[in-house]
């Protein structure tokens, strides 16, 4: 029992650092991107590598509006990615073992499902234009979110919804005499 | 909640304080305290069955039940 609740601490304490690394990875993404974007004003090789090797140069050379579109909805889906995270890590710090049925970590749970669902319609959206794009130029590469992750979710707000029930249960205990 | 607690009707019938009844009954003043004023959710029997004991009464006195319909 003992050994359960070192792993179950030692998996907590972990997370939040997981959660600061792809927080600050999304960050640098929404940067980089947007550095390069406007780089491509003055200099339109910069669209050749956008991030990490997605070249957009072909793309902006046919027209430049759609090219706008698509680094506007890669930074968006990154910032939306960063703001899941920031979330996570805000629910990860206030997380306690001790004493996890609290209102405020299910009003946390639920941002999170709620951040993430929006997350997940700014994936299906980009899809979609990405599927138009690619029918209108024949150019684009992407890599998305894909529809499966509604599956992660919902598992979140039932989660979610699970911790509101565990306050309610807490407190009529706690209001037994 | 239609369920009042008289605990409070019944102390001062007995002329016994809260923390006395805290004492006799081996409850903790802060439980008490919410029974008194009628924020418990719940009550245990023993916790019934110890109030009636020491203030020598009936569940009933204690409890009432009151939908609000009174005439």
């Amino acid at each position: 029992m003992k050994q359960l609740k070192t792993r179950t601490e030692q998996i907590l304490a972990t997370m939040p650092i997981l959660a600061w690394v792809a927080f600050a990875a999304y960050v640098i993404e929404t940067g980089a991107v947007l550095y390069s974007y406007t780089i491509s004003f003055v200099d339109p090789e910069a669209a050749k590598d956008v991030y990490r090797g997605l070249n957009l140069y072909r793309l902006s050379k046919i027209n430049f509006w759609y090219y706008t579109q698509a680094i506007s909805l890669i930074a968006g889906l990154a910032v939306s990615k960063a703001v899941v995270a920031w979330l996570v890590i805000r629910a990860l710090t206030k997380f306690r073992l001790e004493n996890p049925f609290t209102m405020d970590m299910v009003v946390r749970l639920e941002k999170i499902s709620y951040a993430a669902f929006g997350t997940w319609v700014l994936a299906m959206v980009s899809n979609g234009h990405l599927a138009w794009m690619m029918k209108e130029t024949g150019e684009l590469q992407g890599n998305w979110i894909s529809g499966e992750f509604i599956f992660i979710i919902a598992l979140v707000y039932v989660m979610s919804q699970i911790f509101r029930r565990g306050v309610e249960i807490q407190t009529e205990h706690e209001l037994t005499v | 909640m239609p369920i009042t607690v008289n605990l409070d009707v019944m102390m001062a019938k007995r002329k016994m304080s809260l923390s006395e009844l805290s004492e006799k009954v081996d409850l903790t003043l802060a439980n008490l305290s919410i029974l008194k004023t009628g924020k418990a959710k719940a009550i245990r029997f023993s916790t019934l069955e110890a109030i009636c004991r020491v203030l020598e009464c009936q569940p009933g006195d204690l409890l009432e039940y009151d939908d609000g319909n009174k005439k």
